[in-house]
């Protein structure tokens, strides 16, 4: 067995393919590539060679299908959202999530429309605590 | 002569010679500039490793060399010792001090390693305080950073293998680079080269020209030697001139490859920085990959009273513009390089101890002897009018 290694993050690069894999639902290399955008032109070596590190990082989980890996994602897309986003919270904000809100609408060119839906997830989360 | 003794005059012997070698390497430069001539980079070193290497085989020559003057295979007159010169130019009378404040003088080394080995109070203390901690602190930083690769390389992901060459992919590395441990070689490159096959196949034609140059090693032995020689800025200046030619000896050699486009590597290395100096921006909590005793691509971290990594990469890039270098043929360069490296082993046996009790020594023994003897007897005399 392959031994893993214990790594939180993604790289930029790992990030795209797992997008790709959190699109497809499971899939071979092949079909990974198949999803890039094709100017990207990478060989099919590198592809496999990014998602056997994804294997070792425990990001993805791999059955053999014939003479093919199939993989399939051991996270949701939301599950790592929230991990970066703790990450980013902790890390870069101090551990004061309202720092990293109050930069997002300051920052950020938010519409009308995202703005209500944050008051409206608001609302939502202030109504559960108090229930 | 203590053990003890004998080794801190070597040390001392190794660090005026690598001054002395320093000093030279950097005069034979500005004169090649002076007159417009410019070496191509692995010539220049190839030279520099084999000036160090002579500058660390100094302490055995002159050993050798002790030894074949004690046992009369060479002359006594073929004594190199500048004090031994510098007594026979006292007895011909070139130097003009009162015979004492001379033999003073000659022991001056002798007294300060005496005060140093034995603490004594004052500089001897503050000296031998000063080494102490710096051998510590030094050596304590070396063991981090030999630990540090250690961490770093088993955090990476394994790759390829080829005989004793291990290629591995790391996520936090800034930039390529290698290193060895006691039976592997190893090649790490940031993850994200895979998928940029052109830059990839460019930057592992680098990363094994260092292989193969011995560059590893090299780096390997100037961070073993850094506790030893923290204190001594020829040292630091070395290893900056090392550095400095093995990437540009490294770049010129992957370049020469005909298959190899000049204007693609230097883009190349241009985008591994950009990658290089993103990454250590982007990352929360920087990997500290700088401080492992590897040889990286290039630098992308700011280091004290060095020049910068952005300045370094342009020099790289227009040392690899210019074509103009002179290859000279290897047995003329070696001959070349044959008076530097003579003049570093005569400053060698130059620097060793006098012989006690040579001919002259004694002479001078004698004279100060009399000098002593006439303050002596002129006691209670009456002043000469």
């Amino acid at each position: 067995m392959r031994k893993r290694k214990s790594s939180e993050f993604l790289t930029e690069v790992e990030l795209e393919f797992m997008t790709e894999l959190w699109k497809l639902g499971e899939g071979s290399v092949r079909d990974i590539l198949a999803c890039l955008p094709e100017d990207r032109k990478l060989a099919y070596t590198s592809c496999a060679t990014i998602m056997r590190i994804l294997d070792e990082k425990g990001f993805v989980d791999s059955r053999k299908e014939g003479k093919t890996f199939i993989y399939s994602p051991r996270l949701t897309k939301d599950a790592y959202q929230s991990r970066s986003l703790r990450n980013l919270s902790e890390k870069l904000f101090d551990g004061t999530p309202a720092s990293l809100v109050a930069r997002l609408v300051d920052e950020y060119d938010l519409s009308e429309g995202d703005l209500e839906e944050i008051r409206a997830l608001l609302d939502r989360r202030r109504t559960d605590d108090a229930t | 002569m203590t053990l003890l003794n004998q080794m801190f005059d070597v040390y001392i012997d190794l660090n005026i010679t690598l001054a002395f070698a320093a000093t030279a390497w950097m005069a034979v430069n500005l004169l090649l500039a002076r007159l417009g001539r410019k070496l191509v980079f692995t010539v220049q070193l190839g030279f520099l490793n084999l000036l160090f290497a002579v500058i660390f085989l100094s302490p055995a020559i002159v050993a050798v060399y002790q030894q074949l003057l004690a046992s009369d295979v060479v002359p006594a007159d073929y004594s190199l010792s500048l004090a031994d010169y510098a007594v026979a130019q006292y007895l011909r009378g070139g130097i003009a001090i009162p015979a004492e404040d001379f033999q003073t003088l000659l022991g001056v080394r002798d007294r300060f390693t005496e005060s140093v080995l034995t603490l004594g109070p004052g500089i001897g203390l503050a000296v031998a305080l000063f080494l102490i901690g710096g051998f510590t602190w030094f050596g304590g930083r070396l063991a981090v950073n030999f630990l540090r690769l250690g961490r770093v390389l088993s955090a990476c992901h394994g790759w390829r293998k080829a005989g004793r060459v291990r290629l591995l992919l790391s996520d936090t590395a800034p930039v390529p680079f290698s290193a060895r441990g006691l039976l592997y070689r190893y090649v790490v490159i940031p993850s994200d080269l895979l998928v940029t096959p052109g830059d990839l196949n460019l930057v592992l034609k680098h990363e094994f020209q260092h292989l193969r140059q011995g560059d590893v090693e090299w780096e390997i032995g100037l961070e073993l030697l850094r506790p030893l020689f923290f204190w001594n800025p020829f040292f630091y200046l070395w290893k900056s001139e090392v550095e400095r030619l093995r990437e540009l000896a490294c770049d010129q050699k992957v370049t020469e490859d005909a298959k190899v486009d000049l204007k693609a590597y230097c883009q190349c290395l241009v985008r591994a920085a950009q990658a290089g100096f993103r990454k250590r921006r982007e990352q929360l909590a920087p990997s500290r990959t700088e401080s492992v005793a590897g040889v990286a691509l290039l630098e992308v971290h700011e280091k004290l009273l060095r020049r910068s990594p952005g300045l370094k990469l342009r020099r790289r890039i227009e040392a690899l513009l210019e074509t103009d270098r002179l290859r000279p043929h290897r047995g003329i360069a070696t001959l070349a390089v044959l008076p530097i490296a003579v003049a570093v082993v005569l400053t060698a046996l130059s620097l060793q101890k006098p012989a006690d009790w040579s001919q002259d020594r004694l002479m001078l023994s004698a004279i100060v002897n009399l000098d002593r003897l006439q303050t002596i007897n002129s006691f209670g005399q009456r002043p000469l009018r």
